[in-house]
């Protein structure tokens, strides 16, 4: 990267059911930006520009970013929309860096938003985000997309029904001590095996609620950064890489791509040993099996390694290679809110201010974020103190 | 204590569209009116495609060369629909990932037409590696859904 570029802030909603959700979209997006601007004493209109990050059609418009009045558009701020479904998140975030990296703005504004706000049947939207000719008459339900990948990986290697479930169980156990958690039950491994079968191999606790909430995130220059914040938390690399649109065209023995993205920005910022070199990790796992995977594509572990590495307890809170202290996307799914949450659980983390999820004294942290149809789209970022 | 009563407003919307397959999407849904599935192949790296491609993405060439498979197809993946969604088929039902022939991508279809006796007992029935074969609708109008299934060989 040209200049170096900071996370100086984070700003967060609670998170709810659709159900249960009594704000608007408008009140969430100015509840999650005004938070983050008031932590660095920010008005608005310092703001140099701003990126929305949604998917286009989920939110009962067509494009959720014209419809709010909470990017600074009366103060002229440029606004850009960054889509790449589920991966939105991520996406946005490397426009943000880059637009600060390069020089063009000091000070860049991320909105994750709610994806699912306003829908009233989830399982209808999500379906149109599914090839329509080939795809859609299937009854091939976002579940069911992320079981495909964790019944071929259960047989690639002997993978059984409670290690899956035990990946879920480590997730919701954290979630109970997230604030910003949505689902904070703390299910149990036998919990999980004896919820609902949703989509075999998965369970209902396997799968990610639909969850309503946002998250806001300021980037900026080194100078701003200094000059505003005690704990910048550095953008080290960050990129992301693209796979085809249908389901069928992929093979879903590992995330092969996401193996590809992870050498490739090792190799930018020098990590030889990703399990050592790293210290807290935050997966984009809206269905149980997907964090094994994960570990796998970042080098946590060899290949089939992951079962081994979670029983170890390696990826617990107080384990050497803490993945998602703060219960990740399946405890906590606002659509793309969900992506950009990883990157400002990894910032809170370094900065020292996960409250309940804390991870003892991290310096270098790996954010990740999937997306598009059945996993077309993988981000990742390494962020440091 | 007083409560707040929230207000939600309903709205909808019902768009349709139209999809133009181009030639070699057209030339293969076509073909499943005759019950027959082709692959197309790449010229240059010799990859074979089921559904056949307008291009190869490897190569990025046009796609010309067609061949007609056996229909026969082996399951990469799958998984088992359980619970009810609207528009979505009843459950249970089985979605699986077949690589069709000599196809290097594979497929979303069906697989059924294969015994169990409770609907917690298909895990069992279907496995990863194993070979199926189109069942056919007697009425087809050259759409996917000209075969009503894959089934068990």
């Amino acid at each position: 990267m040209k200049e170096k570029v900071a996370i100086i802030s984070v700003g967060n909603t609670e998170y709810t059911s659709l159900r249960r959700e009594t704000r608007s979209k408008a009140e969430l997006a100015y509840a999650a930006i005004k938070q983050a601007l008031d932590e660095v004493r920010l008005s608005i209109e310092d703001i140099e520009a701003c990126v929305f990050t949604s998917v286009d059609g989920f939110e009962g418009n067509v494009r959720p970013a014209r419809v709010l009045e909470a990017f600074g558009q009366a103060h002229n701020i440029p606004l850009i929309d960054v889509n790449t479904g589920g991966t939105a998140g991520g996406s946005g975030i490397k426009e943000a860096v880059h637009l600060v990296s390069a020089g063009i703005y000091r000070l860049v504004l991320v909105y994750g938003s709610p994806t699912f706000n306003e829908v009233v049947d989830n399982q209808q939207v999500l379906n149109t985000a599914s090839p329509p000719i080939f795809e859609k008459p299937f009854g091939l339900g976002a579940a069911h997309m992320g079981s495909l990948y964790g019944a071929r990986y259960m047989r690639e290697y002997h993978v059984t029904a409670e290690d899956f479930a035990m990946v879920a169980a480590k997730n919701h156990k954290a979630a109970a001590s997230n604030p910003y958690a949505h689902i904070r039950k703390g299910y149990t491994t036998a919990e999980v095996l004896s919820s609902p079968m949703v989509a075999w191999p998965l369970h209902l606790y396997e799968i990610c609620p639909v969850s309503s909430g946002a998250v806001a995130m300021i980037f900026a220059s080194e100078g701003a950064a200094k000059e505003l914040c005690s704990t910048p938390v550095w953008v080290k690399a960050m990129n992301s890489i693209a796979d085809t649109f249908l389901s069928g065209y992929k093979v879903y023995k590992d995330f092969e791509k996401l193996k590809i993205l992870s050498k490739r920005i090792y190799a930018e910022v020098g990590i030889k040993n990703p399990r050592g070199d790293l210290d807290v990790v935050e997966i984009f796992n809206p269905f149980g099996p997907f964090e094994l995977l994960a570990y796998e594509a970042l080098g946590l572990c060899e290949e089939g390694q992951a079962v081994k590495l979670l029983r170890e307890g390696a990826t617990q809170l107080d384990g050497d290679i803490p993945c998602n202290p703060s219960g990740g996307v399946l405890c906590t799914n606002s659509g793309i809110s969900a992506s950009v949450t990883r990157h400002a659980e990894v910032a809170l983390q370094l900065m020292g201010k996960a409250e309940g999820r804390q991870v003892k004294s991290p310096e270098v942290g790996l954010a990740h974020s999937w997306g598009g149809n059945d996993g077309q789209f993988h981000t990742v970022a390494i962020f440091s103190l | 204590m007083e409560t707040t009563e929230f207000m939600n407003k309903e709205y909808n919307m019902h768009l349709d569209f139209s999809v133009s397959l181009g030639p070699n999407y057209t030339r293969w849904m076509k073909a499943l009116k005759d019950k027959k599935i082709l692959a197309n192949k790449c010229g240059k790296c010799g990859r074979h495609f089921v559904p056949a491609k307008p291009f190869c993405e490897i190569c990025f060439e046009s796609i010309n060369e067609w061949v007609e498979t056996d229909g026969f197809g082996i399951v990469e993946s799958f998984t088992i629909g359980y619970a009810k969604f609207r528009n979505f088929p009843d459950p249970p039902y089985v979605i699986g990932v077949i690589r069709i022939g000599p196809s290097a991508v594979s497929m979303i279809h069906w697989i059924a037409g294969f015994h169990y006796d409770k609907p917690e007992d298909i895990p069992d029935k279907i496995q990863i590696g194993m070979k199926v074969k189109p069942v056919w609708a007697d009425q087809r109008t050259g759409d996917l859904l000209d075969i009503l299934y894959f089934a068990p060989v």
